[in-house]
Parts: structure tokens; C-alpha cells; sequence
């Protein structure tokens, strides 16, 4: 990142829209014709040009009528393909629901387009967010940004290579997280990525994947960025049974208040594994050192509980997938097989031909979970040991207020090297899964290249549910005090 | 055979009832798959606590108990249904 950058991207973006120097139209043709020029990393399913340059003119001539502004007026974002927008298409990156425009816009896109963001593109992700590299994208592959042999991580692949630290054409994007889609992605990607409490952000307009998991959060280079994002995009919604019914708190604010005297624990467990690649411990003891120089207090804590949560993952969010995907059969959205003679056999060749390999071996893993003679043994085990790694980190978190871990076990891995084999896929969100199991928000923040030629690589914040505040506070310090590429 | 262990034809039997039409090398492949994240899992399953034969709300509702087994019951019974009527598309549509 370079240092002459601001602090916060948006801030200076929306002064500049405020205040004349910048009008909304021209900040928005540039980001577009960025995204044209990246286009061959195919972080983008859609671009909505028009609609946005009619959008910027609107704030523009709003501005010059002395008519009000939101916060974000002018910022270009973009909106994963699996969250519902009025504009373009919400087709989750899928066969199956190619094509598919939504009536609604999601709660989040909706808070951010009342603050006078432009939405300018839908971005590219594994196929209904399942998967770590966005490969798994009826578009093809979105491509690492500074090496196109890599994977840019997934789920939220589309979106963290837009807003990724070198040639990212955007301040923010929005993602969604569900086992570490918006922090994996970012950590490959150079960018910030935020993971909620369970329940802070609405999950309204979001297709539902794992529900008890499922998250939207933005993804954006600047910590205060993400902040301010989360701040806006977060509250009740009476649309989403699940919401919390607290409004937060500032989060913009909290970014002001230093690691001055916080506990962090470092969780042995993912910095000991030997999963964990050297670059991604080197790290953590970086990231440390960093906390420590802005006096919070840094120790080792043991939650052995963690290692369980690939298993745990696997069957709970496939279980809940399978019964969530349930619903595309055909006949309401998407695409429908032709000439079939049975409704039975509608159901079945619209979901054999619209559903990718990876979205057929979650549902058959999540039916057989909860099929009558397996449940017991497999889905209520999971469940079980769920309720025990979120004691375990609630312990955690009891005499610590975050707990710092690599976000990711290594380095961003090259295109292909996994797709065969689904449990090393899986592997890749070994650190972030514990905080979506445990409903705990969690950060991803980029580190400083250990050499000019390493890619991006990022650590990762955990708080107590509910405490966004601390985990910006701590997020702030480090980026402030050189914790950034 | 261990308890992970996952046959083709078990496979085709999941797929039925998930409605996923397989050809033969996908249920190869997914027989593969499954079972390999199965036998993952088999270790955290050991170390998970046994559950309660009858496990009480947890949502503070005064004597009233809701069994997992009872939910699973009614889950059953509305597959079951929805099975029965398939014939019938819109039918299915609304129930589904």
C-alpha cells in the first residue's frame, strides 16, 4: 500500500463529491474503466455502467441544487453476485440461476445506495459461495491480481480483487462470509475483510447458504473503510429474524481508541499446526510485535477446540445447504430443464444440469448428514461439537479481548492445485472457520511483504460476540502502526 | 467398511433424495469425496460430548420440551407428504 495514501478512501472520496472538487460522475467512470482494464482477472460478473453514470449524475446535480448528501456520496462499490441487487443479475455465479434478476435490493446494498454510493458491478464468487479460490464460478475462474497463476481466494474472490491492494479498482466491495469468504480472500488479496457477529449485519437479500453462518460484510483496502462500511451497513431489520435487535455502536469511532492496554491471546493451535505455512506464523509474531508497540499485551492461549472446526464445518453448513438449495428446483427461479415428462424428473435434470460439481457434493454430504439412519451419528455430533469450540473460544475470550491467529495457513496456493481434492480445500479456512461456527466477529487485516516479490497475506482479529469496537480499535493500531503492505 | 465409508449405491440412494440426477462417474467421484471428508470427521464425532436422551428447550419457554427426534419425526413427515403429492406440480411447488 502507499503510504501517501489516505486513511480512509471513502472519506476522501465523499469529501471530494461534497464538496465540488470531484464530481461523482468522473470518480465513477474511472473506477469503471479500471474494472475494464483488469478484466481479464474476471473479478467481475457483471458491469453496470449506465446505471451508474445516471446514478453519479443524479448526486452530482443534487450537490449543485444545495440538496443533501449521504455519507458515502460518490463512492463506486460493487455487490457479490449471491446478494441481491434491482440492478444486473443475481445468479450466485451458477448455471443454475443464470440470468435471474432480483425485485428487491438487500438490506446492505440498500443502507449504502440511501447513503449515495454507486453501485457499479456484480462480482464473481465460487458458485453460491461454496469454496475457497473462485474457481468453482460458472464464469471461470477470477484470477489472483498480481499473479495469474494463483487463486484470489473465495468465496468472495470477485470482490476482495476489486478492492485488492495493488490495482484494486474500488474503495469497497460487499461479500458475504460463511466459513471465511470475506477474510480468506482478503488475506490473498492484500485487502481488510470484516466477519460480524452473527446476527449484526441483515442478512436480508442474501442467498442463503449455511443460515446459522451466513454473513454479508464489506471487503475494502483501509480499515476505517471497513469501519465506516460496517457502521452503515449494520442494525436491526425486522426482514431477517435473526438480526440483532441492538443498534451498533460507532465503529468509526472505536478505530480512534489504540490497543492501549488490550489482552490478545494468540491461539497456539493455528500458529503450532503444522498446516500453518512459515510465512503465515512469521506473521502472527509481526502482528504481535506491532500490538505490543501500541501497548496492548500480547500471550499464548490454548483452544485445542479449534482443530475441530473443519469437521464440524463440513457437516453443519452442508446440512444447511442442502435443505437452503432445495428451493431451486425449477420451477420458481432459474433455469428449468427442458422436456422432461415427470415433475420428479424436472427436479432432478434442472439440479443435475444447473448445480456445479462442488454445490452437488455439498448437498449429497448435507443429505446424507441428516438422512434418518445418519443424523445422530454425523449432523447431531457436529452440532455438539460446535456448541464446544464456541465455549471453548468464549473461554478464550473471557480473559483475553481478541485473539489473533493467521488468517490464512499459507499463501495463496496455485489454480488447480486443489479442485481435486475438496478436504484440502476445505484446509484453506482452517483459522477462519472457529469464529463462523462460534457467530464471534472476526477481521482480516493485511500484513507488510516480507520481500518485494511475496504475495499478500493477512492475520486475523477475533473478539467477543458483539464487540466490533475492540476489533477495530486493535485493527486501527496496527494499521497505524505499519501493520499494512 | 468403516462407519465413513460411502458406496456408489448409497450415493445414488442421497442423490434420489436430494433430487440430483448423477451419471456413474459422478458417483464415483462423489463416493470418493464424501467418504474422505467423512473419515475427517470421525475423530471430532468421538470427541463430541454424548447427547441427552431428551434434550429441554433452551428458549426459556416453561415446561415445554421440544425432542430433536420429534422435529426430525415432522421433517419426516413433511418429505413424506411432499413425496405423496408429487405427482400434482403445483402442489409440489407450494409445499416445497
Amino acid at each position: 500500500m502507499n503510504d501517501a495514501l489516505p486513511r480512509s478512501l471513502l472519506e476522501a472520496t465523499s469529501r471530494a463529491t461534497h464538496e465540488g472538487a470531484l464530481c461523482a460522475r468522473d470518480q465513477v467512470r474511472e473506477a469503471i474503466e479500471r474494472l475494464q482494464a483488469s478484466a481479464h482477472l474476471r473479478a467481475c460478473t457483471e458491469l453496470l455502467a449506465d446505471e451508474a453514470l445516471d446514478r453519479a449524475t443524479e448526486i452530482d446535480a443534487r450537490r449543485r441544487r444545495g440538496g443533501g448528501l449521504g455519507r458515502l456520496a460518490g463512492v463506486p462499490f460493487a455487490v457479490k453476485a449471491n446478494i441481491a441487487t434491482r440492478q444486473g443479475h443475481t445468479d450466485c455465479a451458477s448455471r443454475l440461476l443464470r440470468g435471474y434478476a432480483s425485485p428487491f435490493d438487500a438490506s446492505a446494498v440498500e443502507r449504502l445506495l440511501a447513503e449515495d454510493a454507486v453501485l457499479v458491478a456484480k462480482t464473481n464468487c465460487d458458485e453460491f459461495g461454496m469454496g475457497s479460490s473462485t474457481e468453482r464460478s460458472s464464469w471461470g475462474p477470477t484470477l489472483h491480481p498480481e499473479d495469474p497463476a494463483r487463486v484470489p481466494g473465495g468465496s468472495s474472490g470477485g470482490s476482495a480483487v476489486a478492492v485488492s491492494s495493488r490495482g484494486g479498482a474500488l474503495p469497497l466491495a460487499l461479500g458475504s462470509d460463511t466459513g471465511g469468504s470475506l477474510r480468506q480472500p482478503a488475506s490473498f488479496c492484500g485487502a481488510v475483510g470484516v466477519k460480524a457477529t452473527y446476527g449484526r449485519v441483515s442478512r436480508w437479500g442474501l442467498v442463503a447458504f449455511a443460515s446459522s453462518m451466513d454473513q454479508v460484510g464489506p471487503l475494502c483496502t483501509r480499515v476505517r473503510d471497513a469501519a465506516q462500511t460496517l457502521e452503515i451497513i449494520a442494525g436491526p431489520d425486522g426482514r431477517d429474524a435473526r438480526c440483532l435487535p441492538s443498534a451498533p455502536g460507532s465503529f468509526l469511532a472505536a478505530c480512534e481508541r489504540g490497543a492501549s492496554g488490550l489482552r490478545v491471546g494468540i491461539v497456539r493451535e493455528l500458529l503450532d499446526s503444522e498446516e500453518i505455512a512459515p510465512p503465515a506464523r512469521q506473521l502472527v509474531g509481526e502482528a504481535a510485535l506491532a500490538l505490543e508497540g501500541a501497548d496492548a499485551q500480547v500471550d499464548v492461549v490454548d483452544v485445542p477446540a479449534v482443530l475441530d472446526a473443519i469437521a464440524i464445518y463440513a457437516l453443519v453448513a452442508n446440512a444447511e445447504a442442502s435443505s437452503n438449495l432445495a428451493r431451486f428446483d425449477g420451477v420458481r427461479f432459474g433455469r428449468r430443464s427442458a422436456s422432461t415428462d415427470t415433475i420428479e424428473e424436472l427436479f432432478e435434470r434442472t439440479r443435475a444440469e444447473g448445480f456445479g460439481q462442488e454445490v452437488k457434493r455439498r448437498i449429497l454430504l448435507g443429505t446424507l448428514a441428516l438422512s434418518a439412519e445418519r443424523r445422530d451419528e454425523w449432523f447431531s455430533a457436529a452440532r455438539r461439537a460446535r456448541a464446544r469450540l464456541t465455549a471453548a473460544l468464549d473461554r478464550a475470550l473471557s480473559d483475553h479481548d481478541l485473539l489473533l491467529t493467521p488468517t490464512t495457513p499459507g499463501e495463496p496456493f496455485k489454480a488447480g492445485e486443489r479442485l481435486e481434492s475438496p478436504l484440502q480445500m476445505y484446509r484453506s479456512d482452517l483459522c477462519t472457520l472457529p469464529a463462523s461456527l462460534g457467530g464471534h466477529p472476526a477481521l482480516s487485516i493485511p500484513g507488510p511483504r516480507t520481500s518485494p516479490r511475496a504475495l499478500p497475506l493477512g492475520v486475523q482479529l477475533v473478539a467477543r460476540r458483539g464487540d466490533e469496537e475492540t476489533l477495530f480499535a486493535a485493527a486501527c493500531a496496527l494499521e497505524d502502526e505499519g501493520f499494512r503492505p | 467398511m468403516t462407519r465413513s465409508s460411502l458406496t456408489p449405491h448409497e450415493l445414488a440412494r442421497l442423490a434420489r433424495l436430494a433430487r440430483i440426477g448423477l451419471d456413474q462417474d459422478e458417483l464415483l467421484t462423489f463416493s470418493r469425496d464424501v467418504s474422505e471428508i467423512l473419515a475427517h470427521a470421525e475423530a471430532m464425532t468421538t470427541r463430541a460430548p454424548a447427547a441427552p436422551s431428551s434434550a429441554p428447550r433452551t428458549d426459556g419457554t416453561e415446561g415445554s420440551t421440544c425432542r430433536e427426534d420429534s422435529v426430525h419425526a415432522w421433517r419426516g413427515r413433511v418429505l413424506d407428504e411432499t413425496a405423496r403429492l408429487s405427482k400434482g406440480h403445483v402442489v409440489v411447488a407450494r409445499v416445497l
